[in-house]
Protein backbone atom coordinates (compact mmCIF):
# COMPACT_ATOMS: atom_id res chain seq x y z
CA UNK A 1 0.00 0.00 0.00
CA UNK A 2 0.73 3.83 -0.14
CA UNK A 3 1.72 5.81 3.15
CA UNK A 4 3.19 8.65 4.82
CA UNK A 5 5.95 8.06 5.86
CA UNK A 6 8.56 10.10 7.99
CA UNK A 7 12.17 9.98 6.60
CA UNK A 8 13.63 12.43 8.29
CA UNK A 9 13.63 16.43 10.00
CA UNK A 10 11.33 17.91 7.21
CA UNK A 11 10.84 15.59 5.27
CA UNK A 12 8.23 13.11 4.43
CA UNK A 13 7.77 10.64 1.48
CA UNK A 14 4.64 8.67 -0.12
CA UNK A 15 6.41 5.10 0.16
CA UNK A 16 5.50 2.01 -0.90
CA UNK A 17 4.84 -0.44 2.14
CA UNK A 18 3.51 -3.93 3.15
CA UNK A 19 -0.12 -3.79 3.66
CA UNK A 20 -1.08 -3.99 7.40
CA UNK A 21 -2.01 -7.64 8.51
CA UNK A 22 -3.91 -8.44 12.28
CA UNK A 23 -1.17 -8.88 15.23
CA UNK A 24 -3.89 -8.91 17.84
CA UNK A 25 -6.70 -10.82 18.34
CA UNK A 26 -8.66 -6.89 19.12
CA UNK A 27 -7.45 -5.90 15.66
CA UNK A 28 -9.63 -4.23 12.65
CA UNK A 29 -7.89 -3.60 9.03
CA UNK A 30 -9.24 -0.30 8.22
CA UNK A 31 -9.37 0.60 4.22
CA UNK A 32 -8.90 4.44 5.01
CA UNK A 33 -11.75 7.10 2.77
CA UNK A 34 -9.90 10.12 4.97
CA UNK A 35 -7.49 11.36 6.74
CA UNK A 36 -5.55 14.47 8.01
CA UNK A 37 -2.68 16.30 9.06
CA UNK A 38 -2.98 17.39 12.42
CA UNK A 39 -1.21 20.87 13.96
CA UNK A 40 1.16 18.21 15.99
CA UNK A 41 2.15 16.00 13.06
CA UNK A 42 4.33 19.33 12.15
CA UNK A 43 5.99 18.93 15.76
CA UNK A 44 7.14 15.36 14.26
CA UNK A 45 7.80 16.83 10.55
CA UNK A 46 9.95 19.16 12.39
CA UNK A 47 12.08 16.90 14.55
CA UNK A 48 10.68 18.20 18.13
CA UNK A 49 9.30 14.57 19.41
CA UNK A 50 11.94 12.25 20.17
CA UNK A 51 12.06 8.66 19.08
CA UNK A 52 10.83 8.89 15.84
CA UNK A 53 12.36 6.19 13.37
CA UNK A 54 13.04 6.64 9.82
CA UNK A 55 10.07 5.02 7.80
CA UNK A 56 7.58 5.61 10.49
CA UNK A 57 4.13 6.38 8.90
CA UNK A 58 2.85 9.25 10.15
CA UNK A 59 -1.45 10.41 10.74
CA UNK A 60 -3.36 9.97 13.75
CA UNK A 61 -6.44 11.17 12.05
CA UNK A 62 -8.53 8.81 9.91
CA UNK A 63 -12.10 7.16 8.97
CA UNK A 64 -12.74 4.42 6.83
CA UNK A 65 -14.35 0.91 6.30
CA UNK A 66 -13.33 -2.14 8.05
CA UNK A 67 -12.32 -4.76 6.00
CA UNK A 68 -11.06 -7.35 7.98
CA UNK A 69 -11.69 -8.21 11.92
CA UNK A 70 -9.65 -10.40 14.54
CA UNK A 71 -11.36 -13.11 16.45
CA UNK A 72 -11.55 -10.88 19.64
CA UNK A 73 -13.88 -8.45 17.90
CA UNK A 74 -17.62 -8.77 18.07
CA UNK A 75 -19.26 -5.07 17.72
CA UNK A 76 -17.51 -4.57 13.94
CA UNK A 77 -17.93 -6.37 11.22
CA UNK A 78 -16.80 -6.13 7.75
CA UNK A 79 -17.77 -2.81 5.72
CA UNK A 80 -18.81 -1.21 8.79
CA UNK A 81 -17.83 2.24 8.36
CA UNK A 82 -15.86 3.84 11.19
CA UNK A 83 -14.11 6.63 12.65
CA UNK A 84 -10.77 5.85 14.82
CA UNK A 85 -9.48 7.61 18.11
CA UNK A 86 -6.24 8.61 17.69
CA UNK A 87 -5.51 6.95 21.48
CA UNK A 88 -5.16 3.12 21.49
CA UNK A 89 -7.18 2.13 24.72
CA UNK A 90 -7.50 -1.21 26.36
CA UNK A 91 -10.91 -0.32 27.72
CA UNK A 92 -10.20 -2.43 30.57
CA UNK A 93 -7.24 -0.82 32.84
CA UNK A 94 -8.42 1.58 35.45
CA UNK A 95 -7.20 4.29 33.60
CA UNK A 96 -9.90 3.53 30.71
CA UNK A 97 -12.25 2.39 33.91
CA UNK A 98 -12.36 6.24 34.95
CA UNK A 99 -12.79 7.01 31.12
CA UNK A 100 -9.19 8.35 30.87
CA UNK A 101 -8.48 6.32 27.40
CA UNK A 102 -5.47 8.67 26.82
CA UNK A 103 -3.58 7.30 30.06
CA UNK A 104 -4.24 3.31 29.42
CA UNK A 105 -2.13 1.18 30.97
CA UNK A 106 -1.77 -1.91 28.41
CA UNK A 107 -1.29 0.08 25.04
CA UNK A 108 1.46 1.41 25.06
CA UNK A 109 4.20 -1.41 24.70
CA UNK A 110 7.05 1.22 25.04
CA UNK A 111 5.76 2.50 28.49
CA UNK A 112 9.07 2.30 30.00
CA UNK A 113 10.73 4.74 27.15
CA UNK A 114 8.09 7.31 28.32
CA UNK A 115 8.56 6.59 31.91
CA UNK A 116 11.59 7.70 31.53
CA UNK A 117 11.03 11.37 29.96
CA UNK A 118 7.82 11.55 31.54
CA UNK A 119 8.02 9.41 34.40
CA UNK A 120 4.63 7.74 33.75
CA UNK A 121 3.75 6.20 30.53
CA UNK A 122 0.68 7.55 28.14
CA UNK A 123 -1.05 5.51 26.12
CA UNK A 124 -0.33 4.27 22.91
CA UNK A 125 -0.99 6.39 20.01
CA UNK A 126 -0.94 5.91 16.07
CA UNK A 127 1.32 7.59 14.33
CA UNK A 128 3.34 9.47 16.88
CA UNK A 129 6.56 8.51 17.46
CA UNK A 130 7.83 5.20 19.52
CA UNK A 131 7.49 6.90 22.84
CA UNK A 132 3.77 6.41 22.58
CA UNK A 133 4.43 3.11 21.39
CA UNK A 134 5.48 2.79 17.43
CA UNK A 135 1.99 2.42 16.25
CA UNK A 136 1.45 2.72 12.35
CA UNK A 137 -0.52 5.46 11.51
CA UNK A 138 -3.55 6.45 9.31
CA UNK A 139 -1.83 8.68 6.47
CA UNK A 140 -2.04 5.71 4.20
CA UNK A 141 -4.50 3.27 2.23
CA UNK A 142 -4.77 0.98 5.16
CA UNK A 143 -4.58 0.99 9.00
CA UNK A 144 -4.21 -1.56 11.52
CA UNK A 145 -6.08 -0.70 14.76
CA UNK A 146 -5.97 -2.49 17.86
CA UNK A 147 -8.48 -2.66 20.54
CA UNK A 148 -11.47 -1.84 17.89
CA UNK A 149 -13.75 -2.93 20.20
CA UNK A 150 -12.69 -0.22 22.15
CA UNK A 151 -12.16 2.93 19.56
CA UNK A 152 -13.62 3.28 16.74
CA UNK A 153 -16.91 4.81 16.78
CA UNK A 154 -19.67 3.56 13.81
CA UNK A 155 -21.56 6.05 11.64
CA UNK A 156 -24.51 4.96 11.00
CA UNK A 157 -25.94 7.67 9.24
CA UNK A 158 -25.06 9.26 5.36
CA UNK A 159 -23.06 12.52 6.94
CA UNK A 160 -19.79 12.55 4.16
CA UNK A 161 -16.24 11.76 5.99
CA UNK A 162 -15.43 15.63 6.27
CA UNK A 163 -18.44 16.49 8.95
CA UNK A 164 -17.20 13.44 11.30
CA UNK A 165 -13.68 12.64 10.41
CA UNK A 166 -12.48 15.29 13.16
CA UNK A 167 -14.19 13.17 15.33
CA UNK A 168 -10.43 11.17 15.64
CA UNK A 169 -8.97 13.80 17.17
CA UNK A 170 -9.18 17.70 16.79
CA UNK A 171 -13.24 18.11 17.56
CA UNK A 172 -12.67 15.97 20.89
CA UNK A 173 -9.33 17.65 21.63
CA UNK A 174 -11.13 21.08 21.33
CA UNK A 175 -14.11 20.06 23.07
CA UNK A 176 -12.25 18.83 25.87
CA UNK A 177 -10.17 21.79 26.19
CA UNK A 178 -13.09 24.16 26.64
CA UNK A 179 -14.68 21.49 28.81
CA UNK A 180 -11.83 21.71 31.12
CA UNK A 181 -12.64 25.73 31.57
CA UNK A 182 -15.35 24.54 33.73
CA UNK A 183 -17.10 27.27 31.84
CA UNK A 184 -20.27 29.18 34.11
CA UNK A 185 -22.88 31.84 32.98
CA UNK A 186 -20.67 34.80 32.10
CA UNK A 187 -17.21 33.51 31.36
CA UNK A 188 -14.90 34.63 29.11
CA UNK A 189 -12.97 32.14 27.44
CA UNK A 190 -9.23 33.25 25.54
CA UNK A 191 -7.80 30.80 23.10
CA UNK A 192 -4.18 31.45 22.02
CA UNK A 193 -4.02 29.61 18.89
CA UNK A 194 -6.53 30.07 15.57
CA UNK A 195 -5.82 26.43 13.94
CA UNK A 196 -7.56 23.92 13.54
CA UNK A 197 -8.09 22.86 17.00
CA UNK A 198 -8.00 26.80 18.39
CA UNK A 199 -11.15 27.24 16.12
CA UNK A 200 -12.73 24.22 17.17
CA UNK A 201 -11.86 24.99 20.98
CA UNK A 202 -13.77 28.64 20.35
CA UNK A 203 -16.82 27.19 19.08
CA UNK A 204 -16.80 24.52 21.65
CA UNK A 205 -16.61 27.35 24.64
CA UNK A 206 -19.71 28.52 22.71
CA UNK A 207 -21.17 25.57 23.08
CA UNK A 208 -20.53 25.20 26.59
CA UNK A 209 -22.14 28.87 27.23
CA UNK A 210 -18.99 31.06 27.00
CA UNK A 211 -20.41 34.78 27.15
CA UNK A 212 -17.39 35.77 24.96
CA UNK A 213 -14.28 33.65 23.31
CA UNK A 214 -11.12 35.51 22.74
CA UNK A 215 -8.85 34.50 19.99
CA UNK A 216 -5.12 35.53 19.78
CA UNK A 217 -3.02 34.57 16.60
CA UNK A 218 -0.71 36.65 14.25
CA UNK A 219 -2.13 35.00 11.14
CA UNK A 220 -5.25 37.58 10.17
CA UNK A 221 -6.68 34.70 7.41
CA UNK A 222 -7.34 32.78 10.80
CA UNK A 223 -8.18 35.52 12.88
CA UNK A 224 -10.89 36.14 10.74
CA UNK A 225 -12.04 32.66 10.17
CA UNK A 226 -12.21 32.52 14.27
CA UNK A 227 -14.35 35.98 13.72
CA UNK A 228 -16.74 34.54 11.27
CA UNK A 229 -17.27 30.98 11.71
CA UNK A 230 -17.23 31.08 15.63
CA UNK A 231 -18.36 34.56 16.61
CA UNK A 232 -14.88 35.09 18.23
CA UNK A 233 -13.22 38.36 18.77
CA UNK A 234 -9.68 38.50 17.81
CA UNK A 235 -6.42 40.12 18.85
CA UNK A 236 -3.13 40.02 16.31
CA UNK A 237 -0.12 40.03 18.74
CA UNK A 238 1.77 40.98 16.37
CA UNK A 239 -0.14 44.36 16.34
CA UNK A 240 -0.92 45.17 20.01
CA UNK A 241 0.47 43.93 23.60
CA UNK A 242 -1.79 41.01 24.32
CA UNK A 243 -2.08 41.07 28.09
CA UNK A 244 -3.24 45.02 27.97
CA UNK A 245 -5.94 44.85 25.67
CA UNK A 246 -7.27 41.30 27.44
CA UNK A 247 -7.29 43.52 30.46
CA UNK A 248 -9.16 45.97 28.74
CA UNK A 249 -11.77 43.88 27.04
CA UNK A 250 -12.28 41.97 30.65
CA UNK A 251 -12.14 45.60 32.71
CA UNK A 252 -8.76 44.01 34.40
CA UNK A 253 -10.08 41.00 35.56
CA UNK A 254 -8.48 38.72 32.92
CA UNK A 255 -9.92 36.13 30.94
CA UNK A 256 -11.85 33.23 33.21
CA UNK A 257 -10.14 30.72 31.80
CA UNK A 258 -7.32 30.58 28.83
CA UNK A 259 -6.94 27.57 26.17
CA UNK A 260 -3.62 27.17 25.08
CA UNK A 261 -4.48 25.56 21.74
CA UNK A 262 -0.87 25.97 20.13
CA UNK A 263 1.95 23.62 21.64
CA UNK A 264 5.55 23.30 21.77
CA UNK A 265 6.61 25.44 18.80
CA UNK A 266 4.94 29.03 19.75
CA UNK A 267 6.47 31.62 18.36
CA UNK A 268 6.70 35.20 19.50
CA UNK A 269 7.61 38.57 18.73
CA UNK A 270 11.62 38.24 18.14
CA UNK A 271 12.52 39.13 21.66
CA UNK A 272 15.28 37.74 24.08
CA UNK A 273 13.09 34.89 25.11
CA UNK A 274 12.23 33.68 21.82
CA UNK A 275 16.09 33.73 20.78
CA UNK A 276 16.92 32.14 24.09
CA UNK A 277 14.05 29.23 23.38
CA UNK A 278 15.36 28.87 20.16
CA UNK A 279 18.97 28.27 21.14
CA UNK A 280 18.58 25.74 24.04
CA UNK A 281 16.21 24.17 21.73
CA UNK A 282 18.35 23.62 18.74
CA UNK A 283 21.02 22.30 20.68
CA UNK A 284 18.40 19.85 22.74
CA UNK A 285 18.51 21.40 26.32
CA UNK A 286 15.14 22.34 25.82
CA UNK A 287 11.99 20.71 24.12
CA UNK A 288 9.45 22.79 23.83
CA UNK A 289 8.85 26.26 23.25
CA UNK A 290 6.76 28.39 25.60
CA UNK A 291 5.66 32.00 24.74
CA UNK A 292 2.63 31.16 24.20
CA UNK A 293 2.34 28.95 27.75
CA UNK A 294 3.72 32.08 29.17
CA UNK A 295 1.60 34.40 28.59
CA UNK A 296 -1.72 32.82 28.89
CA UNK A 297 -0.29 32.06 32.56
CA UNK A 298 0.25 35.86 33.14
CA UNK A 299 -3.15 36.55 31.19
CA UNK A 300 -5.88 34.27 33.45
CA UNK A 301 -7.65 36.17 36.39
CA UNK A 302 -7.09 35.48 39.60
CA UNK A 303 -8.34 32.10 40.44
CA UNK A 304 -9.11 31.59 36.90
CA UNK A 305 -7.77 28.00 34.52
CA UNK A 306 -5.25 27.28 32.29
CA UNK A 307 -6.56 24.69 30.05
CA UNK A 308 -3.51 22.73 27.71
CA UNK A 309 -4.52 21.09 24.36
CA UNK A 310 -1.54 22.18 22.87
CA UNK A 311 1.21 19.36 22.19
CA UNK A 312 4.13 19.62 24.72
CA UNK A 313 7.17 16.61 24.72
CA UNK A 314 9.24 17.15 27.19
CA UNK A 315 11.03 20.52 29.35
CA UNK A 316 10.30 23.72 28.81
CA UNK A 317 12.06 26.58 31.29
CA UNK A 318 11.33 30.27 32.61
CA UNK A 319 8.04 29.01 33.76
CA UNK A 320 6.24 31.69 35.55
CA UNK A 321 5.64 29.07 38.17
CA UNK A 322 5.37 32.75 40.86
CA UNK A 323 2.07 33.76 38.81
CA UNK A 324 0.35 30.16 38.94
CA UNK A 325 1.41 29.55 42.53
CA UNK A 326 0.72 32.99 44.20
CA UNK A 327 -2.89 33.78 42.18
CA UNK A 328 -4.08 30.46 42.66
CA UNK A 329 -4.44 29.45 39.01
CA UNK A 330 -5.64 25.90 38.45
CA UNK A 331 -4.11 24.02 35.47
CA UNK A 332 -5.37 21.25 33.32
CA UNK A 333 -4.36 19.55 30.43
CA UNK A 334 -3.79 15.87 28.19
CA UNK A 335 -4.14 14.19 25.68
CA UNK A 336 -7.44 13.73 24.91
CA UNK A 337 -9.81 11.05 25.88
CA UNK A 338 -11.22 10.59 22.60
CA UNK A 339 -13.49 7.67 23.37
CA UNK A 340 -15.01 9.57 26.35
CA UNK A 341 -16.27 12.25 23.86
CA UNK A 342 -16.78 10.87 20.31
CA UNK A 343 -20.42 9.45 20.35
CA UNK A 344 -22.03 12.56 22.20
CA UNK A 345 -20.11 14.80 19.74
CA UNK A 346 -21.10 12.75 16.83
CA UNK A 347 -24.80 13.38 18.40
CA UNK A 348 -23.91 17.30 18.39
CA UNK A 349 -22.81 17.18 14.53
CA UNK A 350 -26.39 15.00 13.57
CA UNK A 351 -28.29 17.98 15.57
CA UNK A 352 -26.51 20.39 13.84
CA UNK A 353 -25.25 21.86 16.48
CA UNK A 354 -21.93 22.09 15.04
CA UNK A 355 -20.23 21.43 11.95
CA UNK A 356 -16.21 20.89 12.16
CA UNK A 357 -15.55 21.14 8.94
CA UNK A 358 -15.67 24.85 8.82
CA UNK A 359 -11.79 24.58 9.66
CA UNK A 360 -10.76 22.82 6.32
CA UNK A 361 -9.16 24.81 3.46
CA UNK A 362 -7.20 22.00 1.53
CA UNK A 363 -8.32 18.35 0.01
CA UNK A 364 -5.59 16.68 -1.68
CA UNK A 365 -4.65 13.11 -2.72
CA UNK A 366 -2.38 11.27 -0.82
CA UNK A 367 0.11 11.51 -3.03
CA UNK A 368 0.60 15.16 -2.40
CA UNK A 369 1.26 14.53 1.62
CA UNK A 370 4.74 15.78 1.06
CA UNK A 371 3.69 18.98 -0.33
CA UNK A 372 1.06 19.63 1.45
CA UNK A 373 3.22 19.21 4.90
CA UNK A 374 5.21 22.04 3.38
CA UNK A 375 2.11 24.23 2.68
CA UNK A 376 0.49 23.61 5.76
CA UNK A 377 3.98 24.45 8.04
CA UNK A 378 4.77 27.13 6.15
CA UNK A 379 1.40 28.76 6.21
CA UNK A 380 1.05 29.16 2.55
CA UNK A 381 -2.09 29.98 0.52
CA UNK A 382 -4.30 30.26 4.07
CA UNK A 383 -3.79 26.82 4.83
CA UNK A 384 -5.92 26.20 8.12
CA UNK A 385 -6.37 22.16 7.84
CA UNK A 386 -5.48 19.56 5.15
CA UNK A 387 -7.48 16.59 4.77
CA UNK A 388 -5.71 13.66 2.12
CA UNK A 389 -7.65 11.40 0.28
CA UNK A 390 -5.84 7.69 -0.11
CA UNK B 1 21.22 -9.88 42.62
CA UNK B 2 17.59 -9.13 43.44
CA UNK B 3 15.05 -7.28 41.28
CA UNK B 4 11.75 -6.29 42.57
CA UNK B 5 8.48 -4.70 40.52
CA UNK B 6 5.12 -3.77 41.31
CA UNK B 7 1.92 -2.69 39.07
CA UNK B 8 -1.80 -2.71 40.18
CA UNK B 9 -3.62 -4.86 38.12
CA UNK B 10 -8.02 -4.64 37.82
CA UNK B 11 -8.74 -7.98 38.73
CA UNK B 12 -9.39 -9.76 41.93
CA UNK B 13 -6.24 -11.31 44.07
CA UNK B 14 -7.82 -14.66 43.48
CA UNK B 15 -8.10 -14.42 39.30
CA UNK B 16 -4.72 -13.25 39.44
CA UNK B 17 -3.26 -16.33 41.11
CA UNK B 18 -5.01 -18.66 38.96
CA UNK B 19 -3.63 -17.19 36.30
CA UNK B 20 0.34 -16.58 37.46
CA UNK B 21 1.60 -20.02 35.79
CA UNK B 22 0.49 -18.30 32.95
CA UNK B 23 2.76 -15.52 33.12
CA UNK B 24 6.92 -15.29 31.47
CA UNK B 25 9.88 -16.09 32.99
CA UNK B 26 11.56 -14.46 35.59
CA UNK B 27 8.27 -13.58 37.13
CA UNK B 28 6.96 -17.41 36.65
CA UNK B 29 10.32 -18.62 38.37
CA UNK B 30 10.02 -20.41 41.09
CA UNK B 31 12.82 -17.35 42.91
CA UNK B 32 9.75 -15.11 42.31
CA UNK B 33 7.82 -13.99 45.48
CA UNK B 34 4.70 -12.44 44.69
CA UNK B 35 2.50 -10.84 47.08
CA UNK B 36 -0.91 -9.88 46.37
CA UNK B 37 -2.61 -6.80 48.16
CA UNK B 38 -6.23 -5.23 47.50
CA UNK B 39 -5.25 -1.94 46.02
CA UNK B 40 -7.26 0.77 47.80
CA UNK B 41 -10.46 2.76 45.80
CA UNK B 42 -11.65 -0.63 44.41
CA UNK B 43 -9.11 -0.77 41.94
CA UNK B 44 -8.12 -4.20 41.88
CA UNK B 45 -4.90 -5.96 43.13
CA UNK B 46 -1.47 -4.31 44.28
CA UNK B 47 1.41 -7.31 42.53
CA UNK B 48 4.90 -6.48 43.76
CA UNK B 49 7.44 -9.00 42.97
CA UNK B 50 11.05 -9.84 44.31
CA UNK B 51 12.93 -11.85 42.81
CA UNK B 52 16.47 -13.32 44.64
CA UNK B 53 18.58 -15.54 42.75
CA UNK B 54 22.24 -15.00 41.37
CA UNK B 55 22.07 -14.23 37.22
CA UNK B 56 24.19 -16.30 35.38
CA UNK B 57 28.02 -15.51 35.30
CA UNK B 58 28.08 -14.24 38.54
CA UNK B 59 29.12 -10.69 39.05
CA UNK B 60 30.61 -9.60 36.24
CA UNK B 61 28.03 -11.14 34.18
CA UNK B 62 25.52 -8.87 35.70
CA UNK B 63 27.65 -6.25 34.78
CA UNK B 64 27.79 -6.93 31.11
CA UNK B 65 24.25 -8.05 31.02
CA UNK B 66 23.22 -4.80 32.79
CA UNK B 67 24.95 -3.28 29.96
CA UNK B 68 23.74 -4.93 27.54
CA UNK B 69 19.56 -4.80 28.97
CA UNK B 70 19.23 -8.61 29.29
CA UNK B 71 19.56 -7.58 33.55
CA UNK B 72 16.81 -9.83 35.83
CA UNK B 73 15.21 -5.96 36.71
CA UNK B 74 14.07 -5.22 33.33
CA UNK B 75 13.25 -9.05 32.27
CA UNK B 76 10.90 -9.03 35.60
CA UNK B 77 9.71 -5.28 34.22
CA UNK B 78 8.76 -6.52 31.18
CA UNK B 79 7.26 -9.69 32.42
CA UNK B 80 5.15 -7.96 34.82
CA UNK B 81 3.78 -5.09 31.97
CA UNK B 82 3.16 -8.41 30.02
CA UNK B 83 1.69 -10.23 32.77
CA UNK B 84 -0.94 -7.03 33.02
CA UNK B 85 -1.71 -6.68 30.01
CA UNK B 86 -2.51 -10.53 29.09
CA UNK B 87 -5.00 -9.93 31.85
CA UNK B 88 -6.65 -7.08 31.81
CA UNK B 89 -6.66 -6.60 27.57
CA UNK B 90 -6.31 -10.14 26.98
CA UNK B 91 -3.10 -10.49 24.96
CA UNK B 92 0.07 -9.08 24.69
CA UNK B 93 -0.16 -6.02 22.59
CA UNK B 94 2.20 -5.78 19.67
CA UNK B 95 2.98 -2.63 17.56
CA UNK B 96 4.97 -2.10 14.45
CA UNK B 97 7.75 -0.59 16.56
CA UNK B 98 7.58 -3.51 18.99
CA UNK B 99 6.28 -6.57 17.40
CA UNK B 100 6.78 -8.70 20.21
CA UNK B 101 5.45 -6.39 22.75
CA UNK B 102 7.06 -4.74 25.71
CA UNK B 103 10.45 -5.98 25.40
CA UNK B 104 12.93 -3.24 27.39
CA UNK B 105 16.39 -4.24 24.44
CA UNK B 106 13.56 -3.76 21.96
CA UNK B 107 12.42 -0.13 22.88
CA UNK B 108 15.86 0.89 22.44
CA UNK B 109 16.48 -0.67 18.73
CA UNK B 110 12.68 -0.39 17.32
CA UNK B 111 11.86 -0.97 13.79
CA UNK B 112 10.33 1.20 11.76
CA UNK B 113 6.19 1.62 12.44
CA UNK B 114 5.48 0.41 9.28
CA UNK B 115 3.63 -2.52 8.97
CA UNK B 116 4.85 -6.23 9.67
CA UNK B 117 5.45 -7.97 6.30
CA UNK B 118 3.34 -11.58 6.78
CA UNK B 119 6.30 -13.92 7.91
CA UNK B 120 4.45 -17.44 7.32
CA UNK B 121 2.16 -18.27 4.14
CA UNK B 122 -1.05 -20.67 4.17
Amino acid sequence: MRATCWMGRNTVEVRDVPDPVILNQRDAIVKITSTAICGSDLHLYDGYIPSMEKGDILGHEFMGNVVEVGPGVRNLSVGDRVVVPFPIACGACNACAAELYSLCENSNPNAGMAEKLWGHASAGMFGYSHLTGGFAGGQAEYARVPFADVGPIKIENDLPDHKVLFLSDIFPTAYMGAEMCDIKPGDVIAVWGAGPVGLLAMASAFLLGAEKVIAIDRFDYRLQRAREKTGAETINYEEVNVLEVLGDMTAGRGPDACIDAVGLEAHSDFGPLQLYDRAKQAVRLETDRGPALREAILAVRNGGTLSIIGVYGGLMDKFPIGSLMNRSITVRGGQCHVQRYAKPLLNRIERGEIDPSFVITHRVPLEQAPDAYEVFKKKEDDCIKVVLSP
Amino acid sequence: MSASSAVTINCSAEEIAARLPEAESPLSDDAAQVSLAPAPGNRGTEVRVVLDKSGVGGAIGQKVSAVFGTDQQRQLDDALRRFKQLLEAGEVIHSEGSPEGTDAKQQRQQRPAEPVAPTTTD
